[in-house]
């Protein structure tokens, strides 16, 4: 049974003239179940969660009503939950930058790109139409399948995703475009240079050295100064062979 | 917000009022406080060892070499060791190009003239001419408030101000970064406010009940406590821009958490159960119960 307790026309009507797209909208929509989500790329995330609050405000008045918030992984994602009577009823679960996905890395400009290339479909609030935004079919399907990607060895019950891709992208087109999207901003790690990394290692570890024993020669005075040279030196002569031995 | 696009246009400046314009420290705060795009974020009293040091301190950044400045300066030895600096976000950067030759510098058009009001209305008059023994000096660019941040004890410099305690509310500066919150209704009687009581020297901070407060006294009419309390800690204790008169105008044109100031809610933390301190918002709190709302909306950080 669905729970329903806020209308979500009334929350989505507020922001209809706002740059969002709602991800892997349910068919149900607005009617939800107790305790579900919605996950949303706003391209202003403050200003999206301002207005949910100003409709929360309401609810909070008329009910037994509270919010919990809480912004997570450096002010980008926040959770606005909603809870009546002690009991989580409804999460908006908000992102203003590209979620990370575990297995898979994909370029930060693809969020805004989606939300670039929304599509809107009509809903009405109060006897007005509104336009509300989902991504377009392909960004959908790439959603869904970095989802899948993310879950599918710790959850199986995600293989709905994929179920649902093979569904839909039997037409030639939307394969394609679907790749081609997929590739553009999927992001693969930089291979660094094996070399390259043992000579930084050796520059940052030795190079240092001189200066720290100028400074070292300054603070002690004249009379600290031979040990300190006999010091350096034996440093010196341990150092050179140790990178003797990690370039052989 | 990381990959957005930002353009700033605003910047942190500050006026100092001399010992020569304390007496008119009222008529320069209002000055500053009627400006459209000016916020003051700060407002501080300052006692130094001795009035040449501070002078060299304020100097120090600017684009003149001491050595020209002494003779401008030299009526400002002679004035009481105390001063307020007043620290403002500036809304309207307009940089000009101003001086000649080895004094030609960036400035703050926008400063520069309510500097130069200020001075016109308040400096010293001789034969019906103003006198250059200015009482208030103001900065010319950011770089000379995050010096003398710095020369007060404020180690951030103007960082101090960037702070944004969470960036879906809208609290001071000097409220703690917390990433959590809830927004609830409460009754006023479970909402304290924290009151500073006895003298700038020794002083306590004490909970009390909204009805308690100077604040909610002075929306009652017994305005004479409010001022008496800001007298006592503002500059010191209090370094937020508090007046009678800005409570008594809030009063009357607010609306709580209305449009354009939908995320102001009133911030507290809860100290024990059910039993919430407030952190921002005594002014708001005493509005409200002053209104008659014995239930209002907090947001609780956690």
């Amino acid at each position: 049974m669905y729970s329903n307790k806020l209308n979500l026309d009334e929350f989505f009507f507020a922001v209809r003239n706002q740059e969002y797209v709602i991800i892997k909208i349910t068919e149900e929509f607005p009617n939800y179940y107790k305790g579900s989500d919605v996950d949303v790329f706003c391209a202003d995330l403050n200003k999206f969660s301002v207005a949910i609050f100003h409709i929360g405000n309401n609810y909070i008045n008329s009910s037994n009503c509270r919010i919990e918030v809480a912004n997570i992984e450096e002010n980008n994602h926040t959770h606005i939950d909603f809870f009546f009577d002690d009991d989580l009823d409804f999460r908006f679960d908000l992102y203003s930058s590209m979620p990370k996905f575990n297995t898979i890395k994909m370029k930060k400009y693809y969020f805004y790109s989606v939300i670039d290339r929304k599509v809107s479909f009509f809903r009405e609030y109060n006897k007005r139409k509104y336009p509300a935004y989902i991504p377009s079919p392909v960004d959908g399907l790439i959603l869904r399948y970095l989802e899948y990607l993310d879950w599918y060895e710790k959850r199986p019950d995600k293989i709905k995703h994929l179920d649902y891709i093979l569904d839909r992208i039997s037409e030639e087109k939307l394969k394609n475009n679907f790749l081609d999207r997929l590739h553009l901003y999927a992001e693969f790690p930089h291979n660094k240079n094996k070399d390259y990394h043992m000579r930084s290692y050796i520059m940052s570890r030795y190079f240092s050295l001189p200066l720290y024993y100028i400074k070292k020669i300054k603070s002690k005075g004249m009379f600290g100064i031979l040990k300190t040279i006999k010091k350096i030196i034996d440093k010196y002569i341990i150092a050179f062979i140790k990178i003797k031995m990690r370039l052989r | 917000m990381k990959n957005k696009i930002f353009i700033k246009n605003y910047r942190y400046d500050y006026f100092l009022i001399w010992g020569n314009g304390l007496e008119y420290k009222d008529e320069i705060i209002n000055i500053i406080r009627s400006k459209l795009y000016l916020e003051i974020l700060k407002m501080l009293n300052h006692k130094p060892k001795s009035i040449k040091r501070l002078v060299k301190a304020v100097y120090s950044y600017d684009y003149a070499p001491f050595h020209h400045l002494k003779s401008k300066i030299k009526y400002l030895l002679s004035t009481e060791a105390n001063v307020i600096f007043i620290f403002v976000k500036n809304n309207n950067v307009r940089k000009v190009y101003s001086g000649e030759g080895q004094f030609r510098h960036v400035e703050c058009e926008y400063i520069k003239s309510i500097k130069e009001e200020i001075r016109n209305k308040l400096n010293e008059k001789k034969e019906d001419k103003r006198t250059e023994d200015h009482v208030a000096h103001a900065s010319d660019n950011e770089s000379q408030t995050d010096y003398i941040l710095k020369y007060l004890g404020f180690h951030n410099g103007v960082n101090l101000f960037k702070n944004i305690p969470n960036p879906l509310l809208s609290v001071p500066y000097h409220i703690v970064k917390f990433d959590k919150f809830v927004i609830k209704k409460v009754k006023s009687t479970q909402v304290y406010c924290s009151i500073l009581k006895g003298e700038k020297g020794s002083f306590s901070k004490r909970l009390f009940t909204i009805e308690e407060t100077p604040h909610f006294a002075c929306l009652n009419g017994n305005e004479n406590k409010y001022q008496e309390y800001l007298d006592k800690f503002s500059g010191t204790l209090l370094q937020d821009d508090y007046s009678v008169s800005k409570l008594i105008k809030l009063s009357k044109y607010f609306s709580y958490l209305k449009e354009p100031y939908a995320k102001n809610y009133i911030l507290t933390e809860e100290i024990e159960p059910e039993k919430f301190k407030i952190l921002d918002g005594v002014n708001r709190a005493s509005i409200l119960k002053f209104q008659g709302n014995d239930k209002f909306i907090i947001a609780v950080a956690k």
